[in-house]
């Protein structure tokens, strides 16, 4: 992880505030997991796959240069996006 | 002579689209364009307040009874003119506006006078004021539409390829989202043969009781994506960020505010319309946290400090969406009093950046430092300006937020609570970071030649500043002077 935010800052990134954002997603994910399998599964369920999304994000880090990187201005990426927030709209309002 | 029947709801939106006309016209006399921008202006903010709340129906047409509508349901009561609701809540969002847009003007002619960007502000006030006032849901499609042209015109303003580019994808989009909303209108209209949202309200509830067609499921689908771009949420929050940054920060408070007040004024239609589709404010609340944590971890990674802010402004627009998702009675009117308290904020920030940008002519925060004793009283109102958009006692957005925090709680969502705090902590440090870097920082090139003359910039800026920074105040210090008029409102709907 080290290495990776060391490689970042070379190329002129603000580490700073990229590590704050990562452990914002950090917790986000593993936030988002505990309260989904909280509200549709058990409580102890929920403790251990939060304690697993956790684990699989730490390793994961540095995500908020990918994060970046999908936030492109391209159009493309924003119609992609697009396309997709639709379809998912459509399938989660229609009860699938 | 009756001033009430003068001073009617209607005349929110005609004043403003006809002052747009005339200063559209009036173009090139500089002169004539300021003096009618000027009494616009001032028409534009007492209008709000000189107006009784009152329900208007257009042409007076009145209610009938005992009605079928397109299908076979019979309404006891139907309308049949466009009608448009104008109470404290309305009023409240409408004098805000006035205030931004009278900052925006009067900012602008600072620089240059242009009787075609006045106008687009001016449509902007009508625009958003009808939306917020309608109850007709093609009449608010219209103005939708006429919304997003005023917005990007204002982009395309600025005159660089990036602005062009930005204003074209918004303006792509926009039209997609337009069509996705009008789409959902038509399968309402085919369905129930009726456009106003109270009636179909009535149709809906009534329709419902047998099960949930799907024809409604994908009208509601087509109208919440319609939603997501007027309220920039995911996904549309980078276009939405990117029309913020390349506009001009004063443009730019005003146009936040007007997002945020169409995103409670729409999902208020969308609610009353789809309440009974169960996924419905679950929906809401994913793209809110989205909305929230992409907005704030995207503003930490930025570099130029209007898209810091416009991603600043996005994650709070997301913050209202999450308490709007929530979907409980306290959540609900926490969530809107948000609305109003951080347009107020935000609009301190984007202020402050317009005197910023007025002395360095870049947005790049690595070629900035060192303004601190530059710019008058600015550093300190912006400082200001950062504690109220954190949420910080004793604003009014602390007054709001604890609300939403502790509905959450309330709610069963405790997860929720945490994320809110860490995003507000992520929030305050990526608007210290633009501090520091503009105000703190060691001086920079622009400065060398008079490194101790204080910089020329708006005095203008700094009075809208400080009076929204006291507005601010007020509200956070006394809010129980705005907060039963939401909770009030809250209750009218009938659908929470």
């Amino acid at each position: 992880m080290y290495e990776k935010f060391f490689e970042k800052l070379k190329q002129g990134e603000d580490i700073a505030g990229a590590f704050t954002a990562d452990f914002q997603m950090v917790l986000l994910i593993s936030l988002g997991v505990l309260l989904f399998f909280r509200l549709f599964t058990t409580v102890r369920l929920a403790i251990v796959a939060s304690f697993i999304a956790l684990l699989l994000v730490i390793r994961a880090i540095p995500l908020v240069f990918r994060v970046s990187k999908e936030h492109s201005d391209t159009f493309d990426s924003m119609l992609f996006y697009f396309a997709l927030a639709i379809g998912l709209v459509i399938v989660l309002l229609g009860g699938i | 002579m009756n001033l009430d029947t003068i001073f009617v709801p209607a005349l929110l939106v005609a004043f403003p689209l006809i002052a747009a006309i005339c200063l559209n016209f009036l173009h090139g006399k500089d002169r004539v364009v300021k003096a009618v921008a000027i009494i616009s202006v001032v028409v534009v903010l007492v209008l709000p307040w000189i107006t009784d709340a009152a329900v208007y129906w257009f042409g007076g047409h009145p209610q009938v009874e005992n009605v079928t509508g397109g299908t076979n349901i019979v309404l006891s009561k139907l309308n049949l003119a466009i009608v448009y609701k104008y109470a404290a809540i309305q009023k409240l969002f409408i004098a805000i506006l006035a205030i931004l847009a009278s900052a925006a003007v009067l900012i602008h002619f600072t620089e240059r006078v242009s009787g075609v960007y006045v106008a687009m502000i001016m449509l902007g006030v009508a625009s958003t004021s009808a939306v917020i006032m309608a109850d007709d849901i093609f009449n608010i499609f219209v103005f939708l539409e006429i919304l997003t042209i005023s917005q990007a015109a204002l982009v395309i303003a600025i005159g660089s390829i990036q602005a062009y580019k930005t204003a074209i994808k918004y303006l792509i989009f926009g039209g997609i989202a337009g069509s996705s909303i009008l789409l959902g209108i038509a399968i309402l209209l085919n369905n129930y043969g009726l456009l106003n949202v109270s009636d179909l309200n009535r149709a809906i509830t009534l329709d419902i009781e047998a099960g949930i067609p799907h024809a409604l499921i994908v009208a509601c689908a087509l109208i919440f994506v319609g939603w997501l771009f007027e309220s920039g949420m995911v996904p549309f929050h980078i276009i939405k960020s990117d029309v913020y940054s390349k506009a001009r920060p004063s443009v730019a408070a005003f146009m936040q505010t007007q997002t945020k007040f169409v995103l409670v004024a729409l999902w208020v239609v969308i609610l009353r319309l789809f309440y009974g589709i169960s996924t419905f404010n679950a929906l809401v609340l994913g793209v809110g946290i989205l909305s929230m944590v992409f907005g704030v971890m995207m503003a930490l990674k930025q570099t130029e400090i209007t898209r810091l802010l416009a991603y600043v402004a996005v994650a709070q627009a997301g913050l209202v969406g999450v308490g709007l998702g929530i979907g409980t009675r306290a959540a609900v009117t926490a969530s809107i009093f948000h609305a109003v308290n951080d347009a107020l904020a935000m609009a301190i920030l984007f202020l402050s950046v317009s005197v910023v940008l007025h002395i360095t002519h870049t947005v790049d925060m690595r070629k900035m430092g060192g303004l601190l004793w530059k710019t008058g009283y600015v550093p300190f109102l912006c400082l200001l300006g950062i504690f109220a958009v954190s949420g910080m006692p004793p604003f009014n957005t602390y007054q709001s937020e604890f609300r939403i925090i502790t509905a959450a709680s309330t709610a069963g969502y405790p997860e929720l609570s945490v994320l809110i705090i860490l995003t507000s902590i992520a929030t305050l440090v990526a608007l210290m970071k633009g501090f520091y870097t503009i105000y703190l920082k060691e001086g920079q090139d622009y400065l060398t030649d008079k490194e101790l003359t204080p910089v020329s910039y708006s005095w203008g800026t700094e009075v809208f500043m400080v009076l929204l920074v006291a507005i601010c105040l007020a509200i956070g210090l006394t809010p129980q002077n705005v907060f039963p008029y939401i909770e009030q409102f809250v209750q009218t709907l009938g659908v929470i």
